[in-house]
């Protein structure tokens, strides 16, 4: 299957006063398309980053990252901005829903940015809010909402532009076990059913077993990298 | 991102921080109204002024005295030095010649008693002009102006000076249209058919009031049947009052009242050597009373003015007193201009405050719309806008209320402001406080104008926040 994401090289280094941090060392890694893959590793490990890299919201020391066939380490802020309109979905730890806005709104905000005009908002948004079993709730604020359908709202922020990459930083990190198992069932689901791949990044096992591929994470190295279905081939 | 999702957003965002809103906009409420108070006081007087300057007759005419200019009283204050020059044909021909003035017309005041059938002026205003150039100083709103050599007792009445004609009656003294016209009543009806009735004139009040005495050897003064060609249009308080004659009847009429009145003199000062001594010294004066000069425009005004002074004639014109006058209401103006610009100013830092404080508070918020694509320039048109929204809306609330204040002001004539705005006039429409729509405008428009510019560097600021430190920011 063809690469949907390619990093070649990839170092990212901060510096703290005089200190240089390595965050990321020469990694290189490709996404196939349609597939689900979790980052794993302990807090520190570098999984943040390498996410922040590809989702083109930090940019890499040196290497080059191909994400649809662009090289985003060499796209301005400008068209950033625009690339991750088109191309990418987020779902956060903490769901990040503008609290000034409805259930309903918060779905449509990504297409409020691309000028989408509002009839076809409305419609796509109350697909995305069935899909997630929250299209009686369309009119609540995040406030009028649990944790958990706070965080199917912002599954269906992540989907409803149809991206081809949906990144899920921690994204049960904040809910309990039954809720957690609810929330990965409906986020794997729906990218199966859209065909659309997913990147995971979490420290839990659990999590990682709903994966195709886990990608292990130390010390800003790629550790290992398993396939789920029994095989594993070694890290470089 | 389309316009009407912009506004929409910031219009919520606004409104979930309503005490926070609702406080910043008052900054700019009092900071607008304040503004525009001081600016209206300002106008209110400039409108006063422009009244009154109507009121003095046309501003392009000077009007020269036969006394000295007020330059030949010595240091000491002691008299004239000289002399003051005569105001004869040659002046006037003089006065011509300056540069700027379209021409120069000798006048002859005097007070003349009229009657028509029941109707009595008892004294009015005639003026004597060279009837060959009235036309440059006036215009007819009826009939006709005075024509050479044609109107020996033609009169043209100016606007108002019909009114002064009452029925005679034991109990009557003035006109009760004259008193009526002050108070407001402008529409007043005519009861003198000017251009149909004849009008007796006379140099005696003898004439209206029945009581005339006799000088003997003299032969009591016979009225003039004069008839009115004409009516002025409007040229201040004291041409709309006056009637207008040829100047060579009027002096006529001024040499026959001067004959009059010595004869009188001797015959009352009969026996006294030093009335005697007075009245032979009364001789006829040369020259001219006043003649009025008028100029091409405005501009050459003062010029001409100095020019007529340097020749050592006093002379005036409208908006000479007015001119100290109205320099100090404008440091006045400015003063209270001053004020209210202060308090625009810290209106605008409470917005810019505002504005920062919501950044910081959101910047979580901030962060989430550039990582799911918001772009740069729409973080920046959301804060920018939600900071004219707030100044535009200070801005209209801030009109309203002034206008509020406005009315108060001119509705309880508070003798407090009238100290601030120099009350000159005694109108009845003459106002404390005038709010244009010019102004109306221009305080919206720089109140949201203050929104856009204090708004522009926390917007610049919420637009470079990085989107992972943001999110970061718990």
């Amino acid at each position: 299957m063809e690469n949907i994401i390619e990093l070649k090289d990839i170092r990212k280094v901060y510096r703290m006063g005089d200190e240089k941090i390595i965050a990321l060392n020469d990694i290189s890694l490709s996404f196939e398309r349609e597939k689900i893959y979790c980052l794993l590793g302990t807090s520190g490990s570098g999984k943040s980053t390498l996410l922040n890299l590809i989702a083109g919201l930090e940019k890499p020391t040196k290497g080059e990252i191909v994400f649809c066939e662009e090289h985003i380490e060499r796209l301005s802020e400008k068209q950033l901005a625009l690339f991750r309109q088109k191309h990418v979905g987020f779902v956060f730890q903490s769901y990040n829903l503008l609290p000034t806005l409805n259930a309903m709104e918060n779905v449509t905000l990504p297409l409020i940015f691309s000028g989408a005009p509002k009839n076809l908002r409305q419609k796509k948004a109350a697909e995305m809010l069935k899909a997630v079993g929250l299209l009686n709730r369309a009119r609540h604020k995040p406030s009028q909402m649990s944790g958990g359908q706070q965080q199917r709202v912002s599954i269906a922020r992540a989907f409803i532009n149809n991206p081809r990459v949906v990144f899920a930083d921690e994204p049960t990190g904040n809910l309990d076990s039954k809720t957690t198992t609810e929330m990965m069932d409906l986020i794997t689901s729906i990218a199966h059913t859209r065909k659309q791949t997913l990147i995971i990044v979490t420290h839990d096992m659990e999590i990682a077993s709903y994966s195709d591929e886990i990608i292990r994470i130390k010390d800003g190295l790629v550790e290992s990298i398993e396939r789920t279905k029994g095989e594993t081939k070694c890290g470089e | 991102m389309n316009n009407l999702d912009v506004v929409s957003m910031c219009a919520r965002s606004l409104l979930k921080r309503k005490l926070r809103t609702f406080l910043t906009v008052l900054g700019v409420v009092i900071g607008v109204a304040s503004i525009v108070v001081m600016i209206s006081l300002g106008l209110a007087v400039n409108d006063r002024f422009d009244k009154e300057l109507k009121n003095m007759g046309d501003a392009t005419v000077i009007t020269v005295y036969n006394y000295g200019s007020v330059e030949m009283i010595d240091d000491a204050g002691q008299g004239l030095k000289r002399p003051a020059p005569v105001l004869d044909d040659n002046a006037v021909a003089n006065f011509g010649r300056i540069p700027g003035v379209r021409a120069a017309a000798a006048f002859q005041q005097m007070y003349l008693y009229m009657k028509s059938g029941r109707y009595v002026l008892p004294g009015i205003t005639v003026y004597g002009i060279d009837p060959k150039i009235m036309d440059v100083f006036y215009e007819a709103s009826e009939g006709r102006l005075l024509e050479a050599g044609n109107d020996r007792y033609g009169m043209v009445f100016g606007i108002n000076a019909e009114l002064n004609f009452y029925k005679k009656s034991k109990n009557t003294w003035y006109s009760e249209r004259v008193q009526q016209y002050w108070m407001g009543e402008e529409d007043q009806p005519r009861l003198v058919d000017l251009f149909n009735s004849a009008i007796s004139v006379s140099i005696d009040s003898g004439m209206v009031f029945d009581s005339s005495e006799t000088i003997p050897g003299l032969r009591p003064f016979q009225p003039i049947r004069a008839e009115c060609v004409g009516v002025l249009k409007s040229y201040g308080y004291q041409a709309d009052n006056a009637i207008f004659m040829d100047i060579t009847t009027v002096r006529k009429l001024q040499a026959d009242q001067r004959k009059r009145e010595q004869a009188a003199n001797d015959y009352y000062n009969a026996g006294s050597s030093v009335g005697v001594a007075a009245s032979r010294g009364a001789r006829q004066p040369v020259g001219y009373e006043t003649v009025q000069v008028k100029c091409d425009d405005m501009k050459s005004v003062r010029a001409v003015s100095k020019e007529i002074k340097s020749m050592g004639f006093y002379a005036e014109f409208p908006s000479e007193s007015l001119d100290s006058l109205q320099s100090m209401a404008a440091g006045m103006q400015a003063l209270l201009g001053a004020i209210g610009a202060v308090s625009l100013l810290v209106a605008a830092i409470g917005i810019a405050n505002t504005m920062i404080m919501s950044i910081y508070e959101r910047t979580r918020e901030i962060g989430v719309m550039k990582v799911i694509g918001a772009a740069l320039s729409d973080i920046r048109k959301l804060f920018l806008l939600e900071a004219v929204m707030i100044g535009f809306t200070g801005g209209v609330l801030g009109i309203l209320l002034s206008l509020f204040i406005s009315y108060l002001l001119n509705s309880s004539e508070f003798s407090f402001f009238s100290v601030f705005t120099a009350n000159l006039s005694q109108e009845s429409d003459s106002v404390i406080s005038l709010i244009t729509p010019w102004l109306c405008g221009a305080a919206a428009f720089f109140s949201t104008l203050i929104g856009l510019i204090s708004g522009y560097f926390p917007a610049r600021r919420a637009m470079r926040l990085s989107a992972v430190n943001a999110l970061n920011n718990v």
